[in-house]
């Protein structure tokens, strides 16, 4: 669905002018005097050529874009595709979105015939992590005389899927994804890990693992796998709970901080070619394990669509598939660090952001 | 082509359409009142100014800006003598113009288009509109005003792409081109809508008069005039200086001097003519001889500076010997008739005139005063009535007596005032005259008047017209100025001493301005005399009438629809069939809210609702299931399907299920 509103607005000369036209037309009405009438006519001409010229239709126009996946903060270009259904052409016509486009400025589009499509790129930042179906334009233009300026509020239903950012781990947790990786299980009389097996290159990963002369006969890129780098499953808990009694409002830092600690720690651990159970406890928890970029991306929407949830007391089946595993990461993104459930946790627990000021 | 090169071809437009601007206003300034040398004393020391680059050092440029404008001011010194008073008035607006111009930085461009226009009207105030001018410059500020809002969309991107770059160098000159033309026409709608409009300077009336079923205008610069509707030679121009007359000798020029521009011998109940001229072309260069030199009487000089507003009149007081230093004459002697084939402005003339006797009775009346058409009377003229008045006012045939019987008559009987006389009859002059009540006019009713009943008496005698008054020049104490507001009419008597002033206008309002514009029929309903003033509310019934206000009235009636429009489709787009029926469920589940203790109050969005729900421990799965399937139907195009109507549904029964809060709990709802 896509809506539209328009207005027409006094710019700042236009208002001077209109000012000084009224003043004018006042005087040459009440004086009888051809001077100011004179006056007044010149003043009024420019206001009115530039009210009756100024595009009105600057709301029928539709944009078309593509669904945007982009990290809170790094700017991207983004390519519309914009045409006019007015009966006239749109001329120095301005393109903004103010979500993505607070530090950024707008695009210009200097000719815009009706019915033809134009193409306007613009560079821009989607600061706020969120996931938004409908994204709305500005489409402003001050032709011809900049007297009044025409603006046109354009909503297209298009996708924008902001995640959190990522941010550098602590010591504390790479040195822990580290000590569950498996430790060598033999040594080898040359100098480096002992070859374990051949797997697919990710994109992300160092190239300098990948097998030169399996990947030219395989055809694609696979990478050497030693021993100390053996696959293995973490667990992943994010609790989106406040503590109880405490409102839902407070702590957005913490919670942000939390969101995007976890975005890093998975593609941390996917990094490493990780297998990931997380477990995320919002009002109704969800459960899911990432094995590849499918699960990867739907857990990110998820993280960018997060909002602290009320507290109530979980189920302990919930947390059945992680107390298989020997190690889980534990963020309290809500806040709720006295969680009961991290303590009845079999394994190792670490806490991510415990210490969060 | 980066984006600096790219506005680099409309800064120079621009750059070169603030500079036409400026140089055309200052053409527009007259040259003699404004002498070019002193334009450019007060233009170019602040251009220079503006030029000097930023790193300069303030006390160099204070150091800079004091030197050159000391010396321009002493080479226009030198050059032109000391500065006149537009001259004095001009150091106070030139300069920054100049300097902005110049400077271009900024906000100066709409600095320099404002002052550039402020000088510009200046010039038309001083020496009148100069059409090719003027719409020279409205192309140049056309130009500059596009230019600059190009710019400013261009410097809001902050960087351009080709598709602007393609907008440089034809396309902005051709769009302002072509701006000009309906900017002009705007601007002549504007000028002639204001003024048709009444305006209540001059009263209830209109500047239209019927004749023979036409609306035409009765003023200009013709020889004639119009009763009842106004008009006349003078009365086309408002407030416009026409004349100094300077006085030659150390005497300053009298206050009760009357200017003649022009005659009306022949008359009508409703319209004096200039009547029959012969007229002459005068030998240039030379002495104009209107009428021989008294030798008894001393000739006094008047020297007489013309402003342009004054067209090709030569005003000259009556008794008026010769004329010199104005070429392109046309003069009738015996009538004491000049005039200029084609004015020309600032014209300098020098006029050698005698004071006249006073009437005398036993003056001889001029010989051919019934060819000259000095006698004639209108036809359809209601003689009974008039005799019975010259009767009342025992006016005998005598020009002293009649005149002084005249203007008694005339001063106990009708009243001055600046609007036409109002009555019964169908003519002014006798709405003027006889009246019942309110019988008022101005002074060419007067002089109507009081030529009519002269001739009736056998006395030739014709009205002149010009300017009476004047006002006394600042700059030079044996000097007067004379505007359009002075213009006055009078009547002539003809002695074979020549034309012989008689004003039978109310001393105090002679010289009083003449309206220009009158509409009888606004004051028909008023025949018939009634009070001094209109009743209240008959005036404003009047008022409201009138087919412009309620052009107003309808004018400012759409703006206030049209803003509501804009208003209500900018605040708050309505929202699609779907999510109106999402809206109504939503409403429910809030009224239900509400009955428990939930009031959302004005303004809060629903999370914000939601939140201070769950701050109170009080929100319920259903609810916020509930607001998400609103939203998802509101912003997110989702379908208002069984489905979210349910949860909608569910939602509404479980909060009217909900235990009410107590009262104390329910006064301050937690905000969070």
């Amino acid at each position: 669905m896509a809506t539209s509103t328009r207005s027409i607005e006094f710019t700042l000369s236009g208002r001077v002018v209109a000012w000084l036209a009224g003043l004018a037309t006042g005087a040459a009405w009440i004086g009888d005097n051809a001077n100011a009438r004179l006056a007044a006519a010149m003043l009024v001409a420019p206001l009115l050529v530039d009210f009756l010229l100024k595009p009105r239709r600057l709301h029928e126009t539709r944009i078309r874009l593509a669904p945007r996946r982009t990290v809170a903060g790094a700017a991207f270009t983004e390519r519309l595709v914009v045409e006019h259904a007015g009966r006239l052409p749109l001329r120095e016509c301005l393109v903004a979105e103010p979500r993505t486009m607070r530090t950024e400025p707008p695009a210009l589009l200097a000719t815009l015939r009706a019915g033809t499509p134009g193409h306007v790129s613009y560079r821009a930042r989607s600061l706020q992590r969120s996931h938004i179906v409908e994204r709305v334009f500005v489409l402003m233009s001050m032709w011809p005389l900049g007297m009044f300026r025409a603006r046109a509020i354009v909503a297209v239903a298009a996708d924008l899927v902001t995640e959190p950012p990522r941010i550098p781990l602590s010591v504390e947790v790479v040195r822990a994804i580290a000590e569950r990786q498996a430790a060598h299980v033999g040594s080898a009389p040359l100098p480096g890990a002992d070859f374990h097996s051949l797997r697919e290159h990710l994109p992300e990963e160092d190239a300098r693992a990948v097998h030169a002369l399996r990947s030219a006969s395989l055809g694609t890129l696979v990478r050497r796998v030693t021993q100390g780098q053996l696959p293995h499953t973490a667990g992943l808990v994010l609790d989106l709970r406040r503590p109880p009694g405490r409102p839902l409002h407070q702590g957005a830092r913490r919670f942000e901080w939390s969101l995007a600690a976890c975005a890093s720690l998975v593609a941390e651990l996917r990094r490493r070619a990780a297998r990931v159970i997380v477990l995320v406890i919002d009002a109704e928890p969800v459960s899911f394990t990432v094995q590849g970029p499918a699960q990867e991306t739907d857990l990110l929407t998820l993280l960018s669509e997060a909002t602290p949830a009320a507290h109530h007391p979980l189920r302990p089946d919930v947390f059945d598939a992680l107390r298989r595993l020997e190690h889980c990461f534990w963020i309290p993104a809500g806040a709720y660090m006295a969680s009961p459930e991290v303590a009845a946790m079999p394994g190792v627990v670490t806490v991510v952001g415990g210490d969060f000021e | 082509m980066s984006g600096a090169e790219t506005l680099a071809w409309p800064r120079r437009i621009e750059s070169i359409a603030l500079v036409a601007c400026t140089l055309l206003a200052l053409a527009n300034l007259p040259a003699p009142e404004l002498p070019s040398a002193w334009v450019v004393a007060f233009s170019l020391p602040a251009a220079i100014l503006g030029r000097l680059p930023r790193t300069s050092r303030t006390w160099i440029r204070v150091a800079t800006a004091i030197a050159l404008q000391t010396t321009a001011c002493l080479l226009a010194m030198q050059t032109t003598g000391g500065p006149t008073r537009p001259a004095a008035l001009a150091c106070t607006i030139l300069p920054p113009l100049a300097f902005v111009t110049s400077r271009q930085r900024d906000a100066d461009p709409a600095l320099a288009l404002f002052l550039g226009f402020c000088v510009l009207l200046v010039g038309t105030i001083l020496d009148g509109v100069n059409v090719p001018l003027t719409v020279a410059y409205g192309t140049a500020a056309c130009l500059a005003l596009r230019c600059s809002t190009h710019l400013a969309a261009a410097t809001l991107t902050r960087r351009t792409g080709p598709a602007a770059a393609r907008t440089s160098r034809t396309a902005l000159p051709l769009s302002a081109i072509a701006l000009v033309l309906p900017c002009t026409a705007a601007a002549v709608l504007v000028d002639r809508t204001i003024e048709i409009l009444p305006s209540p300077r001059l009263g209830p009336q209109s500047s239209r008069v019927q004749d023979g079923g036409l609306a035409r205008r009765s003023v200009g610069l013709d020889d004639s005039f119009i009763l009842g509707a106004g008009g006349g030679v003078l009365s086309g121009l408002s407030g416009e200086q026409l004349v100094r007359v300077h006085a030659t000798t150390d005497a300053a020029v009298p206050s009760d001097l009357y200017l003649r521009s022009g005659f009306f011998a022949s008359p009508g109940l409703d319209r004096w003519e200039l009547g029959a001229v012969d007229a002459k072309p005068a030998p240039n260069g030379g002495r104009c001889v209107l009428r021989p030199a008294d030798p008894a009487l001393p000739l006094s000089w008047l020297e007489v500076e013309r402003f342009s507003g004054a067209n090709n009149f030569v005003f000259v007081p009556p008794g008026t010997s010769f004329v010199r230093g104005i070429g392109n004459l046309v003069i009738d002697s015996p009538r004491e008739w000049i005039r200029q084939t084609h004015g020309s402005a600032l014209d300098l003339y020098e006029v050698a005139f005698q004071r006249q006797h006073d009437l005398r009775d036993d003056a001889a009346p001029v010989a051919n005063a019934r060819r000259l058409g000095l006698l004639s009377l209108p036809a359809g003229l209601d003689r009974p009535r008039f005799e019975t008045l010259l009767a009342q006012w025992n006016v005998g045939d005598a020009a002293s007596q009649a005149t002084a019987a005249v203007a008694a008559g005339l001063a106990s009987r009708c009243r001055y005032d600046r609007i036409d006389p109002v009555g019964p009859f169908g003519h002014a002059i006798e709405n003027f005259l006889f009246a019942d009540h309110d019988r008022r006019g101005y002074c060419m009713h007067f002089a109507t008047a009081a030529a009519l009943m002269l001739r009736m008496r056998g006395i030739p005698c014709r009205i002149g017209v010009g300017l009476y008054g004047g006002d006394p020049d600042r700059t030079n104490a044996r000097a007067r100025l004379y505007g359009s507001q002075h213009a006055h009419a009078w009547v002539e008597i003809a002695t074979d001493d020549g034309y012989v002033v008689f004003d039978p206008t109310p001393p105090p309002e002679r010289g009083a301005r003449m309206p220009s514009r009158q509409d009888p029929s606004r004051f028909a309903g008023r025949a018939g005399g009634q009070d001094d003033g209109p009743g209240f509310f008959a005036a404003l019934a009047a008022f409201v009438a009138q087919p412009w206000v309620l052009a107003v009235v309808a004018a400012f009636a759409f703006a206030a629809w049209s803003a509501r429009q804009n208003q209500r489709v900018g605040a708050a787009p309505r929202p699609a069939a779907p999510a109106r029926s999402a809206r109504r469920l939503l409403g429910r589940l809030l009224a239900a809210l509400d009955t428990v203790g939930h009031r959302r109050r004005r303004g809060e969005t629903l999370e914000s609702f939601l939140r201070s729900l769950a701050g109170q421990q009080r929100l319920l799965p259903e609810v916020q299931d509930a607001v998400i399937a609103y939203q998802e139907i509101r912003f997110g195009d989702r379908p208002f399907d069984d489905a979210r109507e349910r949860r909608l549904l569910r939602a509404v029964d479980a909060a009217a299920a909900m235990t009410p809060l107590a009262p104390a709990s329910r006064s301050e709802p937690n905000p969070g």
